[in-house]
């Protein structure tokens, strides 16, 4: 089972509006990500839940066959590697998995999407300005 | 999302997470602090640790302005630039971004802390001082001039 985490040095997020939008310093990329992408992101960040632990909660939530959602968060975190904003981590054990506690993941309301990322223009030059 | 506000919370990331290099610094109201060219380093800041003599940068419009404090008001910042005396502009804090912590100027970098820079910030905030001083002092003419000396007294008919 992998586990990811997020490229601290070179990537950077924040929360507008329950969307998540990324930046990757390294290749000058910016991203926005759905609201079931964000909550993936997060769980991602700060390592509080595998993502198949994550993924049942959601097929469970929203009444969808595990399998689906598996393969959108599957094709999600495969567009994350590509634009290296996030990295495998390392492999654990189904034992190692089960001691993750799950606090309370939040999904969001209405129905099932699955997680997408979009990909903006490159980052343009910033210029801070006395006038 | 809409996309203006995607690129606005893209440049905030930026702006916070540029810290190895730094930002370009654009024109000349904030000599001798920061001119043309100079490389600024910023963090990000609670609203409470923002202190008269700080230089913030803060979202105005598509801009970054990046000016000094000069007083914490409750609901707003006054700010002004070391070049321009006579001119004041406000921010909410909500909208500040970040902190200057240093400038990087022909390769040397110079940060707040530093002797030099604070020397620079007490001389800016006793000008902004006198300047204040000044522009009471003329609030205070105008409004004699208006309410008290010319104040028109009808003539008596005897």
């Amino acid at each position: 089972m992998t586990i990811f985490h997020v490229n601290k040095e070179s990537v950077a997020s924040q929360i507008v509006d329950g969307e998540a939008v990324v930046i990757n310093s390294n290749t000058s990329e910016y991203f926005s990500l759905n609201h079931f992408g964000t909550v993936i992101w997060q769980e991602i960040n700060t390592a509080t839940e595998t993502l198949e632990k994550l993924t049942e909660t959601t097929a469970l939530n929203y009444g969808i066959p595990t399998h689906c959602v598996a393969k959108d968060v599957e094709d999600f975190t495969e567009r994350l590697l590509e634009y290296k904003l996030i990295s495998p981590c390392k492999n654990v054990t189904s034992e190692q998995t089960n001691c993750v506690v799950n606090s309370a993941i939040e999904l969001p309301s209405g129905p099932y999407e699955p997680p997408k990322i979009e990909k903006f223009g490159d980052l343009q030059t910033l210029i801070l300005s006395g006038e | 999302m809409k996309h203006e506000h995607v690129q606005q919370a893209a440049q905030e990331l930026q702006l916070l997470h540029s810290s190895g290099e730094g930002v370009v610094f654009h024109g000349w109201s904030m000599i001798p602090t920061l001119v043309e060219g100079d490389q600024v380093i910023l963090e990000s800041v609670a609203f409470q640790e923002i202190r008269p003599g700080d230089i913030v940068t803060y979202r105005y419009r598509d801009k970054l302005p990046t000016r000094r404090v000069v007083s914490c008001r409750r609901n707003y910042l006054l700010l002004w630039c070391d070049n321009w005396p006579d001119m004041r502009f406000r921010s909410n804090y909500s909208d500040v971004l970040g902190r200057v912590t240093a400038r990087i100027r022909d390769g040397e970098r110079l940060e707040v802390d530093n002797a030099a820079w604070q020397k620079e910030t007490t001389r800016a905030m006793q000008e902004y001082r006198a300047s204040h001083a000044k522009y009471l002092l003329r609030q205070t003419r105008r409004f004699i001039g208006k309410h008290l000396l010319f104040h028109h007294v009808p003539p008596q008919h005897g």
